[in-house]
């Protein structure tokens, strides 16, 4: 049996070589890789590494965290390492150990780093907080300590918020999420970010560090690796959590994300497109003398005006050695590495919407190749970069993910109203009150829990979301909803998107409902008709029949 | 039987001929191979030596002098693979060992390739002598040509591919058992396997065994030396000369993929992971077409279905139909959920002296009950949670504490207690979670206990997870605590529940690390760059014979990593294991769903004690109407392999993995009914459905609810005559249950042919009819109705006329 499978296999594959002019399978074979680092891309990766065993490459991955795989590449004891930030820019900067070889940056997968959390209001898992920029820093800052807290109110109008301790899940191990979200916090909110370091009894200022503070007796709590703060996060006990970690984690646990207030005052989910919108104010290193040559400077990512831009955007990169062979890394393993660098860079993206990731823009692929043809060994192939089926590619150059984003419904906008819709991996909407304009008590959340401490005044010298929903034009904007707000349109539908003014305020926003899509030509409707009552009548017949025939027959006998 | 003594003849014969035991044999046969000098009684069998593959073959051995593991490490065999086309057998140099030096259980080099220890050690049979202070190694010499000098294996091979079993381990009755994972070019190219010769053949390659006694290179013993262990290298000259060595002979690797095709997408659910990595290289031959395949969630899969690109996904339940867009599904594997061992017999106090034979053996099965199984997944034995909570005091420490646990697996009386309190979970929505725990909830006395009550032992669930509603999708560890624990600073810190438990990343991860012995608990003390503790990291895994884990993963992967599987108690009250005997009959107690035309569903009327309780029927979906032409024909493509080729189990590229149940034919058959629709119907907008009647749900081998209205097929009058499917039991009414299988059936050999025609057009895309679709519901439900009705007006007819008379 196996020897027919193998001659017909044996078969398939002359055909397969003369049909292709595949070469043999020797000249084809890779040294296996491997690598260490970053959990926060780790499910891209390791998707890629199981995809590519079809073309005979074998490539090994261990997510150990960012840290980790900086320094065990550094001490050569890996092929490659994937970390979020570069060498040096953190705070254990001055004692970092960097490699002694040539290496390089290579931008691999954008994502974002997400916030996702456990709350219910009532028995119901609330699928679509929001939170602006100052709040969150807050919350991760032990400042506003309850989900009622009127920051968090105020940027959610629609939610009867209950009084329930917030628990934030930070990493204990070091981390690369760790790092993105505190180079966002020293960034954006320095002075609630020192003044929680200077508790913490960190140096002051704080700045970026992949191990994130935590001061003993607060409600945070720390977890190591990404499965880790997940799956702390998504356990029925963990009401009131929340943590940072990578969009993909959310969406495999089944868990919302908290939606973030960007520089236009939208609040915004981290999907694929939102991503990449961002990404496009991203500043790119470009001089190639750099050590830092290809690494990214985000600080124009977070205050980006495109109302689609998700600020806590970034993507990870992969070091990988160049220009010599090392004690560890030969010329054999260059063939590997580059095949799957190719592979990844390309092809390899189009996966990476569906894994909860964004697919690189085309600059940092082109980028990303560049470095690809120093790795020592590489098969120096030409990338058609035409070819590279890359999603974001277009022909005239724009990234068409970005260029098709759509924009965010009226709904996310700050003010009085908020969209139902689930976020994340949670589809479930939900229901939202009458807006800012009802008082929203809820039981054990209806009483303010008092202000705490400096829950209210923010410290930021950016404007910022404060309890009211102050801001101007939100209330106007909640009014006219449908009417003078430009429709945004589904790329893909060429349907608007969002509700019309009249749902508003009851919850009927946006559902996750599918939009209508029309079919070909129906069967004319009389013939179908008959046809069912025809198909019904027989099938009565059938099962009806026997019996009752055989009961005719038995009194027949009787008789 | 013959061919084994004429190998083992054939052996002996060899002995001092040539140096090393060479032994050959026919094809497909195993070889034995006996040992010299001091191992003269020592004979090693290698279950399979010709046609392989990267697959695991068993090494197993009798006349062994038992290892010694209390305090030292003394009589182990180290075995390794190795190329060499010399007809004697491979030099020492073209072996693949030494990349776990760092494993020094048995001494500091007798897992390196260093082969001087300094003075007081000396071999004087070795010729490579250290020179200028530097100690002296054996190269390793690649097929290639390349040469790695120094410690390890260079580019060729490292800890993390090697595949060397430095310290095989003898039982006290002088058998022992390895699994070693041989390795082709793709994985060793170092060694290159396999590899196609000009001939057309695959390179052929060795195993060699050196066994390892009391005695060290320069002859001293025990008491002559410092300590009783040994140091030296197997690949020390006088060690070198008491190898064994076996040709292994392997089929031709098969070419690859073309790279930089751009990929037709799929995505699945974890159970078909297995498969679509086996079939991949098979499905990219003779055509420039390639599939990607992207694991996800089933929910992941179901938005993906549901949304404007649903592509071809893998899923175990199907999603919520949508007549405007309607999905299609066709079952392309049958797996299982499984809960995977790794437990090394430990006798304890009561065992006898034949018991303690097993020590440190794997044990190859336990029987659980839903209960159990509740009880490991609910951090309800004390080592499984804060053993200080009152909530559970008084609970068993362990599972083999549990006089449940006892009663179904009395062996475990013998032993000492295993430190088992739960199992290695994953992470995230999965579909087989729920199965599990509609499993655990069907039986009375499981959901008792999950839900609060006490077994008759008395012990209780955590109170933290009755509170809970079931099922779920996922394996909570729901109990979040901290103890303190002091790290090697001296400080006390906290060490919480996901340290001690950690969650994997998924399936494959889980049933990885338990072959490893890794249980992942995080009790390491962790520093930073400047030596301050942080935190914790992972430690050490198990030490081989004193390995205790449970995983819970799927069947393929479980058999992937040469894991055995618990017997689960099924309905009927009987223990059964995931075989693909047990998986099938589950299947036949499956009927079709009407909800969803072409998926299964559990049948609560039908119980077969055969089967095993947590099968799952995998399904290939896509939504026709929403994909273009061209991967319509793409993904017919692979539903019709998934229903022919695909379903032949075996080990080499494009079979179905051990540990899936191939597809009975019925299921395959429609299957590739089902393929025919999705290819005809593909993009929507060029070929527009017409007219059908809904007629065709009465055909004997149509499955019930397959088709709805589908314009394709003949009236089903005129295919019901040249349909050759037997007549199923209850011909005709879908929900009546028209069993999927009646019998096992062998799978297809080969060739994408049937030998069952297939019943075509089946199946449909599916249109809009309104609520004239649910005629055909309300008229089988007046049939169901009837068909009882029917009996029953007999029974009491008889019985009226019994009285009468």
């Amino acid at each position: 049996m196996r020897r027919i499978g193998r001659v017909i296999i044996a078969a398939a594959t002359a055909l397969a070589v003369m049909m292709t002019g595949a070469p043999p399978a020797l000249a084809d074979t890779y040294v296996p890789v491997t690598g260490a680092g970053s959990t926060w891309s780790e499910n891209a990766i390791r998707q890629w590494a199981s995809n590519v065993e079809q073309y005979g490459m074998r490539v090994n991955y261990d997510g150990t965290g960012s840290t980790n795989g900086r320094n065990q590449f550094a001490s050569g004891l890996t092929d490659f390492g994937v970390s979020e930030i570069p060498y040096g820019k953190d705070d254990g900067a001055s004692t970092e150990a960097r490699p002694k070889f040539p290496f390089a940056y290579m931008p691999i997968v954008a994502g974002g780093t997400a916030f996702m959390y456990n709350l219910k209001v009532g028995n119901k898992l609330v699928t679509n907080l929001r939170l602006s920029g100052d709040t969150l820093a807050k919350i991760f800052t032990n400042v506003i300590t309850v989900w009622n807290d009127p920051a968090v109110k105020a940027d959610n109008p629609g939610l009867a918020l209950p009084a329930r301790k917030i628990v934030p899940v930070v990493r204990s191990d070091g981390s690369g999420t760790t790092a993105q979200f505190t180079t966002w916090m020293s960034n954006q909110h320095p002075n609630i970010w020192n003044a929680y370091c200077a508790k913490a009894g960190r140096k002051n200022p704080c700045g970026v560090t992949s191990l994130y503070p935590v001061i003993p007796g607060t409600a945070t709590t720390a977890q190591s690796g990404s499965q880790s703060v997940a799956g702390y996060v998504a356990q029925e006990g963990s009401q009131g959590a929340i943590t940072y970690v990578e969009y993909s984690y959310a969406l495999y646990a089944k868990f919302p994300v908290a939606k973030i207030r960007n520089a236009s005052n939208y609040y915004i989910e981290p999907t694929a497109q939102s991503v990449a919108v961002a990404l496009l104010a991203a500043q790119i290193n470009t001089n190639k003398n750099s050590p830092d040559y290809l690494t990214q400077d985000l600080r124009p990512v977070y205050n980006y005006k495109d109302k689609r831009t998700y600020p806590l955007s970034s993507y990870s990169y992969m070091l990988i050695p160049v220009d010599q062979e090392n004690s560890r890394f030969k010329v054999a393993k260059g063939k590997t590495l580059g095949d799957f660098s190719y592979y990844f860079l390309c092809e390899g993206q189009q996966q990476a919407d569906q894994l909860g990731y964004s697919p690189l823009p085309i600059n940092l692929v082109k980028a990303g190749l560049e470095q690809v043809r120093r790795i020592p060994g590489v098969a120096k192939q030409t990338v058609d970069i035409q070819k590279c089926n890359n999603p974001t590619f277009s022909k005239d150059g724009t990234n068409t993910l970005a260029k098709n984003a759509p924009f965010p419904s009226e709904c996310d906008k700050v003010g009085v109203t908020q969209c139902n819709k689930g976020t994340g991996g949670a589809e479930a909407d939900t229901p939202t009150t009458g807006g800012g304009k009802k008082p929203t008590g809820t039981a054990g959340g209806g009483t303010n829990a008092g202000t705490p401490g400096g829950g209210t005044k923010a410290s930021n010298p950016t404007k910022s979301a404060t309890a009211g929903g102050g801001t101007t034009g939100g209330g106007a904007s909640g009014g006219s909803m449908g009417t003078t707000a430009p429709a945004a349109i589904d790329p893909d539908t060429g349907q608007a998107i969002g509700g019309t003014g009249g749902g508003e305020g009851t919850g009927s926003i946006d559902s996750a409902a599918a939009i209508p899509v029309s079919v070909g030509t129906q069967v004319d409707g009389t013939l179908k008709t008959v046809l069912i009552a025809l198909a019904c009548a027989l099938l009565i017949g059938l099962t009806m029949g026997p019996p009752l025939a055989a009961r005719l027959l038995n009194r027949g006998d009787r008789r | 039987m013959i061919r084994r003594i004429l190998a083992a003849v054939f052996a002996v014969a060899l002995i001092g001929v040539v140096p090393p035991s060479v032994a050959t044999a026919a094809e497909g046969s195993a070889v034995t191979v006996t040992g010299r000098g001091e191992f003269a009684d020592l004979k090693v069998t290698v279950a399979q030596t010709t046609n392989l593959i990267n697959q695991v073959v068993t090494v197993s051995w009798t006349g062994g002098k038992p290892t010694v593991d209390v305090g030292v490490y003394l009589d182990y065999l180290q075995i390794m693979q190795c190329w060499g086309d010399d007809a004697t057998g491979p030099r020492r140099d073209q072996c693949q060992y030494g990349a776990l030096y760092t494993d020094s259980r048995g001494g500091t080099w007798t897992g390196s390739r260093q082969v001087s220890y300094g003075d007081s050690l000396v071999d004087k049979a070795e010729t490579l002598k250290p020179e200028n202070g530097q100690p002296a190694y054996v190269p390793f010499t690649s097929v290639t040509g390349g040469v790695s000098t120094g410690s390890g294996g260079g580019e060729f091979f490292d800890a993390t591919t090697t595949n060397e079993i430095p310290y095989g381990r003898t039982r006290q009755n002088g058998t022992g058992e390895e699994f070693f994972e041989v390795q082709t070019a793709t994985e060793a190219p170092g060694l290159g396997c396999g590899a196609k010769l000009a001939d057309g053949t695959g390179r052929s390659c060795w195993l060699v065994i050196v066994p390892r006694g009391q005695t060290e290179v320069n002859g001293t013993t025990g008491d002559a030396r410092p300590h009783r262990w040994l140091d030296s290298s197997p690949l020390s000259a006088t060690n070198w000369d008491q190898r064994m060595v076996v040709p292994l002979k392997f089929q031709p690797l098969g070419s690859v993929c073309p790279i930089g095709t751009a990929e037709r997408r799929t995505v699945g659910a974890e159970a078909m992971t297995e498969a679509m990595l086996r079939w991949q290289p098979t499905l990219c031959a003779g055509g420039d077409r390639v599939y990607g395949y992207s694991q996800v969630t089933d929910d992941l899969a179901r938005t993906r279905l549901t949304g404007k690109d649903p592509g071809l996904v893998f899923l175990n339940s199907p999603a919520v139909q949508n007549p405007k867009n309607p999905q299609l599904y066709a079952p392309v594997a049958v797996s299982g959920l499984t809960i995977a061992l790794n437990v090394d017999w430990q006798s304890g106090f009561d065992a006898t002296d034949e018991d303690r034979l097993n020590e440190g053996r794997r044990i190859t099965g336990l029987k659980l009950t839903p209960r159990l199984v509740a009880k490991l997944l609910t951090q309800s034995y004390l080592s499984g949670a804060d053993n200080s909570r009152t909530s559970i005091a008084g609970n068993p420490m362990t599972v083999s504490s549990d006089p449940e646990f006892l009663k179904y697996n009395p062996d475990f009386a013998k032993q000492l207690a295993v430190p088992i309190g739960d199992m290695l979970v994953p992470l995230g929505q999965s579909d087989l979670a729920k199965r599990l725990w509609e499993w655990v909830l069907a039986d009375p006395d499981a959901k008792a206990f999950l839900t609060g009550a006490k077994d008759p032992w008395g012990m209780k669930v955590n109170p933290v997870y009755s509170a809970q509603s079931w099922p779920q999708e996922t394996f909570p560890k729901s109990d979040l605590y901290c103890v303190k624990l002091r790290s090697d600073a001296g400080d006390e810190r906290d060490w919480c529940t996901l340290d001690m438990h950690p969650y994997t990343n998924n399936m494959h991860d889980a049933a990885r690390y338990a072959s490893r012995g890794d249980s992942l608990v995080r009790n390491v003390t962790a520093r930073d760059n400047v030596g301050s503790v942080i935190g914790w990291k992972k430690g050490a895994p198990q030490a081989p014979g004193k390995r205790a884990l449970l995983a819970v993963t799927d069947v393929a992967t479980a058999d992937r990593y040469g894991l055995p599987t618990a017997q689960l108690m099924n309905r009927s009250g009987t223990f059964v294991a995931p075989t693909t005997e047990g998986m099938l009959a589950s299947v036949g107690t499956m009927k079709y769903s009407t909800a969803t035309p072409g998926t299964l569903e559990p049948d609560p009327s039908r119980t077969d004690a055969n089967a095993y309780p947590l099968t799952t029927v995998v399904y290939g979906a896509t939504a026709p109407l929403a994909i273009t032409k061209a991967a319509g024909k793409d993904y017919a493509d692979l539903l019709r392999y998934a229903a022919g080729n695909g379903q032949t189990p075996g080990v080499e590229p494009g079979t179905l993995p051990y540990g899936y149940a191939p597809l009975p034919a019925e299921l395959r058959t429609l299957t590739k009914g089902i393929a025919d629709i999705v290819e005809k119907y593909a993009g929507a907008t060029v070929a527009p459905p017409t007219p059908t009647p809904p007629a065709s749900t009465s055909k004997p081998s149509s499955p019930g609810g397959v088709t709805v209205d589908d314009p394709v097929p003949p009236p089903a009058a005129a295919q019901a005559p040249t349909n050759p499917a037997p007549a199923s039991s209850s011909p005709g009414v879908p929900s009546g249950g028209s069993r999927p299988i009646a019998a096992v059936p062998s799978p297809k050999p080969a060739g994408h042919g049937d030998p069952m025609p297939v019943a075509q057009a089946n199946t449909t895309p599916g249109h809009r009819l309104g609520n004239a679709r649910y005629a055909l519901v309300a008229a089988t439900a007046v049939g169901v109705v009837a068909a009882l009705a029917g009996p029953a007006l007999l029974l009491a007819g008889r019985v009226r006329s019994g009285r009468s008379e």
